[in-house]
Parts: structure tokens; sequence; C-alpha cells
């Protein structure tokens, strides 16, 4: 492992880049984003007003818009569509006797709909006004108009809100972040070593050959743990101290991992990397170069992590049933860690599901690299030669039991 | 008196390392070679001969010192140089995907040759006997048949001089006596061959004169004979030990 | 004086063989084409289906509520009517109400075991709207948890629900009362959406094509120009082609029009792929929706040409700078979301292609691009940004080549003949780096001091800045005075740099004005940042001291001697002043103040490379910070001077670096170190 702490490069993409990188993103993300929000209310539609002249003074009237542009009026409806359609009038107001309204707007883009929701909830406004005061008129309560008002409560508090949003972001970008930061070192351990010729040294050294897998594995797993956990400290510290200077004093989600989950966390990321680490390891070494190993590897890589894109999903927590399934439940697994909801039976299933996977695939590697092709270096292993082997292999202990 | 094709004068080539410090890859080197001649740069490995070839085709600079290739001044015109030579090292690969046909055609293209340019390649594949696996992909060519096909693209625009670093390296016995077999007629047919070796029975076999280098400098040129006479060693590597203890004598 | 007639038929030799070479490699062949074919129906579907599975359960939840409070009964009775009234009326939503009593219905619903919890409350108890007889209306509660969606959901429905039960009474009432004949038509609004349909659609595939096609170009383009330059070094066969008489431009120039045409190919095959979505409609998605004619696919064909030449040009810059193929994999990283960000800008609500976005390549495409797509780009706005993309595109070529010829040569860097010019070199390249580590620890004060400014000054400016700059001085044993460039200038600038320093805060507040007009920000955030500062009734020896000599001092050593004395051995010193200036400006962490602070270090910068020297700078720094110290307890409003008082601040700064360039005694530190230990050869 100190060879690859020594090559500056591995340091820098595994560990490095989701450090630093993180703070610079979603900066410019957040920055982007209230950008856009800002943007978005400062856009003023441009509205015109079709109608009767008495009711000219309809806007000035009307709550709430100020916020949008009455432009110079068209004669009629037609002229309105006209100008819709040529861009220079977002939406019309046609206001015909009655009074009864029509609004035409350009459905598409986003300073229609906007002039739309505005109108309309204005026009609302003074409709309820109105029958309210018709009502009042006729002799109805007020009581009775009103019959109840309504009002919402969020009962969350900032804590959870942020864990929650955490629990959004975090699964996918965690998944993520641990198979690229195991990526490398494990298509280098094996490929890469194959390439530099560094292989056939050490596996014609004294050391039992599975004993060097094993190490191999080992330092391949504590980098892409290591990234993992990185990735969560530093996504919490960026929506902490980033966020929380563009919008202080306002009912901000707080983001923090409480102290307790931070095991769960721990223990995701290890499970992860070492499911992680040993796909790819086996992958890489059917391969004779860097690069080769690389293209083997990818394919994994998208396997690993579109478990995580599936956590899109609503109601997906970690069970007993979801905990079956490999990859995903150490996403899930993290997500519940964040919320606080992790159970126990559920994770003691990831642990050992996940532990049963690196086993399996370990075992797979350990034979792999028994074969002569692979001690060679340059031989393509084919899977059914390979299967072959394994079953000859099991059929000479079965006999040997037997006989 | 016959013009040299390569004139070498007072090179030197320094360079920094981390580790060693200040390296000085070749101090003071000077030769020449002559058209029809097969020129042998022998010493042991780290001598430098790899850097003065490197220096010679173009590929590194000098720190100071001139190189001249057929008239041509390395440093003033090294795009002219490169059309005269044609240069192989351990550190030139092929192109992996490529054919070892396709390989040579390119070569010969890009290089400018203007004869028949698929009568020649043709003709450089039946030479070095490279028909059975003309066409297959170059990453699918053994350590051998790669070298014999890197130098087969050395040669394919047929430029008057050659600069081989180690080229029999790593062949086995018959391909390397049909690499050497080819250098001979090659020097046959007229052109300079400039190349390095460390295993001395073959500078013994091939070379028409010999520099002998040893960390950077040379230690003595002239021909097998005259070598013989200077040391009174019949074999180079007595000779070359004989050198090397004058050498360190006169201090 | 290589042979012209040969040139043509060489790079054309060069072009023919590699790019067979590079076709032949299966996995180019799968990421650049197969791959992004398969993306985007991949994504279509999944997307459906995640929005389909949402919307089911979305509309299968059951409400779990319970009511609390003294009125209880009169609650619960309610949200039974609504939700009767409902399942009676409305067809679309049927809702799903089922009461729960627990015996603390609020614990209930922080522990997640109901969804709802609705109350009645009094509104004398609550802040009516003042009109009379409303204290007697009661009001509904509804509590709901807003980290949970499924709450959310609820609390929506049965809000509508209600909502509804209460417009049914009121009918109810107007009708009875005789108030209105006719409730439903009265002061009735219609709505009429004229948009052409699919429009809506187009709309959105308009404003993320660009982004599309841009992030495949990078990475397919990728593989290939990673493998033509940095692979092809590492392989050898680069020194191979380096002995023929192939020039290193012509050399350049050619694996230029490989990766250029990779990246055509991927833009053309791309927008077929769109072609099949939409016109042909081939898979049942929301983008069949929108019709798109061959016509107009084939103008944001054309439109994405230029995106295509500058993606290449990217490429291929990338690829000379790295020493290796992994090295380039690093790089490029980075780059393809930096890449993203100005693809993105149609997805920023009002940006349109006739405000300041027509000047920033890409952007002006994609706005052009996503104009076409909905039914209307100016043309002669889109012919500017085809221009100016494509000229972006040359000059981002033009410099890839001239960075690959010579890093062509395998001694890309002329090696260094002394011990200290040895570690000058190794400096040079660890010192940008190192700030990457100095920002990620910036960020780490900044959050753990955020509410004590002061230690937070203290410890980003002195601990880290100062301190890593000190130890990467110490850690490559560069002397300190002339690494820095601690000498005296010429004593003739001090009274014209004294001059510029209001100058220069003149002109930065145009600049401010530019940036609260590009990045508004809310008059809250101002008022916070200002009460942030250090709180103006501390001493004023404190204020100095903290806000303008030790930031100074600290951050001048950092970004105007270590980082930019690195990186102009690079780039150069113009490109390094800029570069400087640009993170510099990054380092103070918010958007609005990024532009004025880079100005500023763009000031600074030209000071320290145009005297040699860093104290005109630190100088500089601490009475520009001062004076806005001061500036900022005052009524005088800076953010808005006229024209003259402008025209004579430019005038100044330009004559205080005119004074600098002229009087320069010495040449720069650093070269001086450079030079003494070169030696000659």
């Amino acid at each position: 492992m100190r060879s690859f702490l020594r090559e500056r490069q591995v340091v820098l993409f595994s560990i490095a880049v989701p450090v630093v990188l993180y703070p610079l993103l979603l900066w410019g993300m957040f920055t982007m984003m209230s950008l856009a929000q800002e943007r978005g209310t400062d856009l003023r539609p441009r509205v015109g007003l079709v109608g009767p002249a008495s009711f000219r003074n309809l806007p000035g009237s009307l709550a709430g818009l100020e916020s949008v542009d009455w432009l110079e009026v068209p004669a009629d409806s037609q002229g309105a569509a006209e100008a819709i359609a040529a861009d220079s009038l977002d939406a019309a107001l046609i206001v015909r006797p009655g009074p009864s309204f029509e609004m035409l707007y350009d459905g598409s883009g986003e300073a229609g709909p906007l002039a739309r929701r505005r109108i309309e909830n204005a026009l609302e406004d003074v409709r309820e006004g109105e029958l309210r005061q018709r009502a009042m008129l006729h002799g109805v309560s007020p009581t009775s108009w009103e019959y109840f008002h309504m009002k919402a409560l969020d009962i969350a508090s900032r804590r959870e809100h942020g864990s929650f949003m955490l629990s959004l972001m975090l699964p996918i970008f965690f998944t993520v972040m641990v198979a690229v930061g195991s990526f490398y070192p494990a298509v280098d351990s094996t490929a890469g070593d194959r390439e530099r010729k560094t292989w056939e040294t050490l596996m014609s050294c004294g050391v039992d050959r599975n004993a060097v897998l094993t190490a191999k594995y080992l330092s391949v797993t504590t980098l892409g743990t290591t990234a993992g956990l990185l990735n969560v400290g530093s996504m919490t510290l960026t929506l902490s101290t980033i966020l929380a200077p563009l919008a202080r004093g306002a009912q901000m989600p707080a983001f923090s991992i409480s102290a307790g989950s931070i095991p769960l966390v721990v223990l995701s990321s290890l499970l992860l990397a070492a499911m992680v680490s040993a796909g790819m390891m086996i992958l890489a070494s059917f391969a004779r170069d860097f690069r080769e190993g690389q293209a083997l590897v990818q394919p994994f890589y998208i396997m690993a992590i579109l478990p995580a894109l599936l956590l899109q999903l609503p109601g997906l927590r970690l069970e007993a049933l979801t905990a079956l399934v490999p990859f995903l439940n150490t996403a899930l697994l993290v997500r519940a860690a964040v919320l606080g909801t992790a159970g126990l039976l559920p994770t003691a299933i990831t642990v050992a599901v996940s532990t049963a996977a690196v086993a399996i695939m370990m075992r797979a590697a350990g034979h792999i690299s028994l074969q002569e092709g692979a001690a060679a270096g340059d031989m393509r292993l084919r899977a059914p030669a390979l299967l072959q082997s394994f079953i000859d292999k099991r059929s000479e202990k079965g006999g040997a039991h037997a006989g | 008196m016959q013009d040299s094709t390569i004139q070498i004068e007072n090179l030197v080539k320094v360079y920094h390392d981390r580790a060693r410090g200040e390296v000085r890859a070749v101090d003071d080197i000077t030769f020449s070679c002559r058209s029809g001649e097969i020129f042998g740069l022998l010493g042991p490995n780290g001598a430098g001969k790899t850097t003065t070839l490197r220096t010679v085709s173009t590929v590194l600079q000098p720190t100071s010192g001139t190189v001249r290739v057929m008239g041509i001044d390395a440093r003033q015109d090294p795009v002219g140089v490169r059309r005269s030579i044609g240069f192989y090292s351990s550190t030139t690969a092929l192109f992996p995907r490529l054919t070892a046909r396709e390989t040579l055609r390119f070569f010969a293209e890009v290089n400018g040759y203007t004869g028949d340019i698929r009568q020649r390649v043709e003709e450089v594949i039946h030479d070095l006997d490279l028909g059975s696996y003309a066409d297959v992909r170059v990453d699918r060519l053994s350590q051998g048949m790669k070298q014999k096909v890197s130098l087969a693209r050395t040669d394919i625009h047929d430029p008057p001089v050659l600069i081989l670093d180690e080229p029999t390296t790593g062949l086995d016995v018959l391909n390397a006596r049909e690499i050497r077999n080819r250098i001979s007629t090659l020097r046959d047919r007229g052109k300079t061959v400039l190349f390095s070796t460390h295993i001395m029975a073959e500078a013994e076999k091939l070379c028409d004169r010999i520099a002998i280098i040893h960390e950077g400098r040379l230690l003595g040129t002239g021909t097998l004979g005259e070598i013989r006479e200077r040391t009174g060693e019949r074999y180079l590597e007595d000779a070359f030990v004989k050198l090397l203890l004058r050498r360190g004598a006169d201090g | 004086m290589a042979d012209r007639s040969g040139r043509l038929s060489r790079i054309s030799s060069v072009f023919l063989y590699q790019i067979r070479s590079v076709l032949r490699d299966r996995r180019t062949i799968f990421l650049a084409f197969v791959l992004p074919l398969l993306i985007v129906p991949a994504m279509i579907l999944l997307s459906g289906w995640i929005t389909d599975v949402r919307e089911e359960q979305r509309e299968s939840v059951e409400i779990e509520y319970a009511v609390a409070g003294p009125h209880s009964e009169r609650a619960a009775n309610m949200v039974r009517l609504a939700g009767q009234h409902t399942a009676e009326n409305d067809t679309l939503t049927s809702l799903a109400l089922k009461e729960e009593t627990p015996d603390s219905p609020l614990s209930s619903l922080a522990d997640g075991e109901l969804h709802l919890v609705v109350r009645l409350v009094r509104s004398s108890k609550i802040h009516g709207e003042g009109e009379s007889g409303t204290s007697k209306t009661p009001m509904l509660v509804l509590y709901y948890r807003g980290d949970s969606d499924e709450s959310g959901w609820a609390m929506e429905e049965l809000g509508s629900a209600l909502e509804g039960l209460r417009a049914a009474q009121r009918r109810e009432l107007l009708l009875s009362s005789a108030a209105v004949t006719e409730p439903d038509s009265f002061m009735a609004l219609q709505l009429t959406d004229l948009a052409p349909e699919g429009r809506a659609a187009a709309y959105t595939i308009g404003r993320l094509t660009t982004l599309f096609v841009l992030f495949f170009i990078l990475a397919g383009g990728s593989v290939v120009a990673m493998d033509l330059v940095a692979g092809e070094r590492e392989r050898g066969s680069l020194e191979t082609l380096l002995t023929t008489s192939v020039t290193r431009r012509e050399l350049a120039f050619s694996k230029q029009l490989i990766v250029l045409a990779i990246a055509l190919s991927i833009c053309i095959l791309q927008v077929l792929n769109l072609l099949l979505y939409t016109s042909l409609g081939l898979l049942e998605s929301p983008l069949a929706e929108a019709a798109i004619s061959p016509a107009r696919l084939i103008l944001v064909l054309l439109l994405l040409l230029p995106v295509a030449f500058l993606a290449s040009g990217i490429l291929l810059l990338i690829s000379s700078r790295a020493r290796s193929y992994r090295e380039a994999q690093i790089l490029l990283f980075p780059v393809v979301l930096l890449g993203a960000v100005p693809a993105a800008a149609p997805l920023i609500p009002g940006i349109s292609l006739g405000s300041v976005a027509l000047v920033i390549p890409v952007a002006n495409i994609a706005l052009a691009v996503r104009g076409v797509l909905t039914g209307g780009v100016n043309p002669t706005l889109a012919a500017v940004s085809w221009i100016i993309t494509g000229g972006a595109g040359i000059a981002v070529s033009l410099w890839s080549a001239k960075l690959m010829g010579s890093s062509l040569s395998p001694e890309a860097d002329v090696l260094p003949s002394s011990p200290v010019q040895l570690r000058l070199r190794l400096f040079s390249k660890s010192a940008p780096r190192a700030f990457l580590p100095m920002f990620a620890l910036v960020l780490v004060s900044s959050s753990l001091f955020s509410d004590d400014l002061a230690l937070q000054i203290i410890a980003n400016t002195v601990l880290i800045l100062l301190g890593g700059s000190l130890l990467l001085l110490r850690r490559y044993r560069l002397p300190l005075r002339e690494t820095l460039g601690l000498q005296l200038p010429s004593p003739f600038i001090w009274p014209f740099l004294g001059a510029a320093v209001p100058a220069g805060i003149v002109l930065s507040s145009h600049i401010y004005r530019l940036s609260t007009a590009l990045f508004p920000t809310s008059a809250r955030m101002m008022e916070e940042m200002y009460a942030r500062g250090i709180g103006l009734d501390a001493p004023l020896w404190q204020l100095l001291l903290l806000g303008a000599i030790v930031p100074a001092v600290c951050e001048e050593a950092a970004f105007r001697g270590v980082l930019l004395g690195s990186v102009r051995r690079t780039v150069g010193s113009a490109s390094a002043i800029i570069i400087s200036s640009l993170v510099f400006g990054l380092f103070h962490m918010t958007a609005v103040r990024f532009l004025p602070t880079a100005f500023l270090g763009l000031m600074l910068g030209l000071s320290v490379v145009l005297t040699g020297s860093l104290l005109p700078a630190i100088v500089w720094h601490a009475l520009n910070n001062a004076l806005a110290l001061m500036l900022s307890g005052t009524s005088l409003d800076p953010t808005s001077p006229g024209t003259l008082p402008t025209l004579a601040a430019a005038a100044t700064v330009a004559a205080a670096f005119y004074v600098m360039a002229r009087t320069r005694s010495a040449p720069s530190p650093q070269v001086a170190l450079d030079k003494r230990h070169r030696g000659d050869g």
C-alpha cells in the first residue's frame, strides 16, 4: 500500500478529489440554483390587457400584480394571440362584460406560466372577495361564509430536514465515490502490476500467493473505505458551511450526522468498499495492462452504482427483504444511518450478505490466480475453461474423500 | 576520401537526476562515420550509447557540441536530419492496432518514399521473412517478431543513414543472425549504419569501425585491427578492460 | 525548411493510419458511439418508470391521521365530511382516510406512525385577518412532517379536500341566499394555452440538448484524445513518429483532426439519436410529443458544430499537458464538470440570447439551440453565437497545437542543470496543487469559526495561507526573500501607488455593481454580510490589524507570492496573473464577492509582475482593505461614482502601472534565482 500512497496520482484521485472537488462543486451548484431562483422571482412577464375602457385600471386594483409588466394593449383577442405567437407578449388578459375573463398565454418557457399563475391567483382573490361581499349583502353571516381557516404546520425539526435532504443525496454520491476511490487502486494493483511486470516478480517470490492477493485486496479496500468516509464528511461539511452563509436566519435545515450514526456509516463504507474492490480486482486480473483493466472493470462499476439510482423510488427502505440485495443494501444502510432508522435485523442481514459476497468473490479470485495462465499474466482466461477447472478440482476433492 | 555522413564533435549531454544529482551521460565524444560503413558503439549498460544515438537522431538536444548528419546540423535543421535517417531504439514502439504491412506502408508514406511504395513494402517483407504474419496486428505479435517489424520500418523509406540502438537485444539466435545479415547487406548497398551493442562478439563480427564508450567517455576509436594493435589483445572484451585500466591509470 | 509539398500527404497519411488504429479499438467504439446511444433510451425509460411509480404511490397513499385538541370531535367530523365530499364529487382523486386514535397524536406523528394530525383551534388564539367575525371562525391546523414524502402528500391531499368542502359550502350559501345565480360562471377565468402541442416538451429538450451533446463528446472523445497523445507517449510509439519526416506541427495538426473528426461524429450521432426519440417517437415518452421537424434538427446540428470544435480543442489541451494516460484522466474529470456550467445556461430562467450570455461560448450556442427547438431564434444572434464559439474553438485549438508541438518532444521540459533549479521546478509544479487542500482547510475553518470572525480571519489567513506558503518554501528549501520577492522596489512608485489605491476602489465599485447584477443577493444577505463584519465598534487598531494588515500580508504571500510565482513558470506571466486572481476570488467563497475580489487580485498581480516585488502588493492590499473598512462605516456611498471620477480613477491606476513598469530596476527575483544557478549551456 505504501507504493500506492507514494504515487501521488492515486492519492489525488482517490482521496483529494472528492474532498476538495465537492466544496467547489456544491458551491457552484448552489450559487447557480440560488441565481436561478432569484432570477425566477425577478422575472416580469409581459401581459397585455384587452377589454373595454372601464376595466383599464383593473391591474391597479389587483393585488400582487405589480410583478407583472402590463403592456400596451392590443385591440382584440386576435391581436393578442398574434402578439403572443410573435413573442412580444407572454400572456394576455381579456376582460369581457359580465365580467368574465379569458387568459391567453404561452405555456412553454417560464414567463407564460408565471404570468398565468400570478394573474390566476390575483383574480381568484378578487373573485372570492366579490362573492363574499355579495353573500354578506344577502344576509349570509361571516362565520358561515368563512367556515374555517386552514393552516399547515411542519413539525419536523431543522435537523430532521437536514437529515432528510442528506439521506436523499448522500447514498448515490457515497456509492459513486467509494466505487471511484477503489477503481484506480484495484485496477492498478492487478492489471497495472501485470503491465509493469511486477506481477510476475511478486508471484515468484517465496511468499504465499494467496497472502499477496489478500494484502493487495486489503489495501484497495482501505482506500475505498477511506474515500467513502471522506466523502460523507466532506459533503456534510460543505452543506453546512456553504449553505449556511447563503441563507442565514431563514429556516435552514441543519446538516449534521449524529455521533450514533457514525459507526454505521463506517460499516456501510467498509462493506461497500469490500464488495466493490473484490469484484473489480477479479475483473481486472483478466487484463494485461491498465487500459484493458479499465475496460473490463467499467461495466462492474456501472453495475455497482445502478442500485443507488433506484433510491429515487419513494418508500424504499432498509428492510429484511431489501437487505438481501448486494450494493442496494449498503446504499440503503447509509441512508438509514443518516436518518437514524437502521434496524438491527436488516443491518445484520446486510452485513451477512455483503460478507458472503466478498467471500465468494475472494475464493474465485484465489482460484483464478492459482491458474497458471494468471501467473503468467498474458493469457485471456476463458470463463468456461475456468469453470471446468473449478469443477475438476471439486470432483478431485470429492473423489479423495470418497476414495 | 569519402565524405563523412555522420560527424559528432565534442558532444556533451548533461541532465539532473533527483537522486543522483548532476549526471554527464555523454561527456565530450567525438567520432565520425562514412557511407558504406558499419560503425559500432560499444560499451556496457549505462555507458551513454543510447543517449548518444538519441541525440544524433534529434530526439534529444545536446547540451553542447555539434552533430551533423549528411552535412546538416542537427540543431539548426532537425527535420532535415530526420529525413535522412531511420532510427530504431527500444524506446520506439509500434502502433499496436495496425498490421505489420500497414505499419510499413505508413512509415514509407510518412517519410516521403519516392518510389513505388507497394513494391518496396513487399520487398522488405520478403527480405526479412515477415510474410507469415504480415497481416497480423502488431499487438498480437511476439517480442521477436515485433522487433523485426520495427527494424523493417526503420529502413522502409531507404534512408542513407541508419541508427540502431541495440537491434539484436532480446532476439533469439536465428533472428539475431538474420538481423545482422541484413545490416551487412545494407552496408554493402552503401548505407551508413551506426549501431550500438554491449555484446563484444557481435561488434567483432559486424563492425568496420568501433568506438568504445564507458561512463559517457570515449575510450578508443578505430577499426578492429587498430584496436587490437593498440591494446595488444585479440578479443574486444580484453581490449576493453585494458583501455579502461589505462584510462584509470592516466587519471 | 520542411518540404511543403509533402506536407499534405504526410498529414493525410498520419491521419488515415492513426484513425484506422483508433477505430479498431473496440473500447473506443463502444464508449464513444454505442454507449451514448444506449444511455438515452435507458434514461428515458428509467425516469419514466420512476415517475410512474411515484405517482402510483402517491395515489395509493392511505392517509393515517389523528385528531387532537379539545375540539377533536368537530375536527374529525370536518375531515370526514371532506373525505365524503371528495368521494362524491371528484372523480379524479380518491381519498383514503383512516382515523387512528393514539394516546399522544403529536408524538405519534413525530415517530412516524401517523401522516397527519388535525386540530381545531379557536381563532382568537391565532392572529386573524383583521375582519370582524373572523375571531369566531375556527382554524384547522394540519400538522405534518416535512421530511417525509408521504406526510407531505397527505397534507396536500387533505388540504385540497378541505378546500373543496369549503368551496362547496360557499356555493350552497350563494345559491340559497340568491346572492349569485350562477356561482360557477361568476367572474370565471378561462385559460387557454396558446403554445402549440409539444412545445413544452421541445422546450425541455432544447434546454438539455447542448449539455448532453457536450457531455457525450467530452466523454467519448476523451478516450481517443488521451490515447493519441498521452497514451502514445507512454507506449513509445510517439518517439517513433518523432524520428520520421513529420514535423511536430504536422503531427499535432493530424491529431487534432482526428479528435475533431470523432467529436463531430459523436455530435451528428447524438442529433440523429434525438431525431429517433422525438420526431419518430421511438419510445413512448413525453419526448415524443415534441414534434421537431428534421429541418430544425439540421439547424441544431449546424449550431453544435463549433461546440464540437471547441470540445475537441479542450480535450487535446488536456492530453498534451498530461504526462501519462492516467494523469490525463484525472485532469478530465473537473474539466467536464466545468464545461457543464455554460452548457447549462438555458436551465436558468430569464437568461436569453440578447443578454451578456451572447459573448460566452457554448452558453450562447446552448441558448440558440433552445431557441431553435422552441420555434424562434434571432438569426443574427445565432450567427454571432456561432462565430464566437467557433472563434473560441480556433483559439483553443491553436493553443493546444502549440502546447502539443512543444510537448511532443520527449524533452518537453528543459532539464534543470542545478539543484536550485530543480527544486524551483518541483516547487512550481506542486505549489499550485497545494492550494486545493488549503481551500478545503479554509472551508473547514470557516464552518468551525463561523461565529467568531476574528478567529476565522486568523485561522484562515495566518495559519492556513501564510502557514501553507511558508511550509511549501521550507519543503523545497527555497530562500524566502527571493522566492517571494521581498526586496524593495524603486521608491518612485510609492506616491503613485498611494493614489492608485482609492482609484482602484472606485473601479472595483463598478465591478461590484456588475457582480450584484449577475448574482442577485437578497437585501437581507447584504445586511448580514455587513453585520458580520468585525463589529465596527471594535478598537481601531484591531480593525486595522485584523481587517487590513494581517490579511494583506498573508494573502499576498500565498496568492501573489507562491501561486503567481509558481504558475508563472509554466504558463507565463499573463495567464498566471489571471489564474492567481481567479483562485484568490474563489477563496472568498461568496458568489457576489468573487468578481470584485478577482479584480483586485488582477491589479495586485500586475503590480507584482511589473515591479518584481511583493511589497507594493502587500501595501496596496492593506491600504485597500483599510480604506474599504473606513468607507463602510461612513455614509459615503461608493457604489455609484460618475463617469468622470471613473475615468480619472482609471487613468490614475494606469499611471501607477506605467511608473512601475518603467522603474523596474532588477529582474523578478525568481528569474534572478534561476539565472544565478543556471550555469552556462
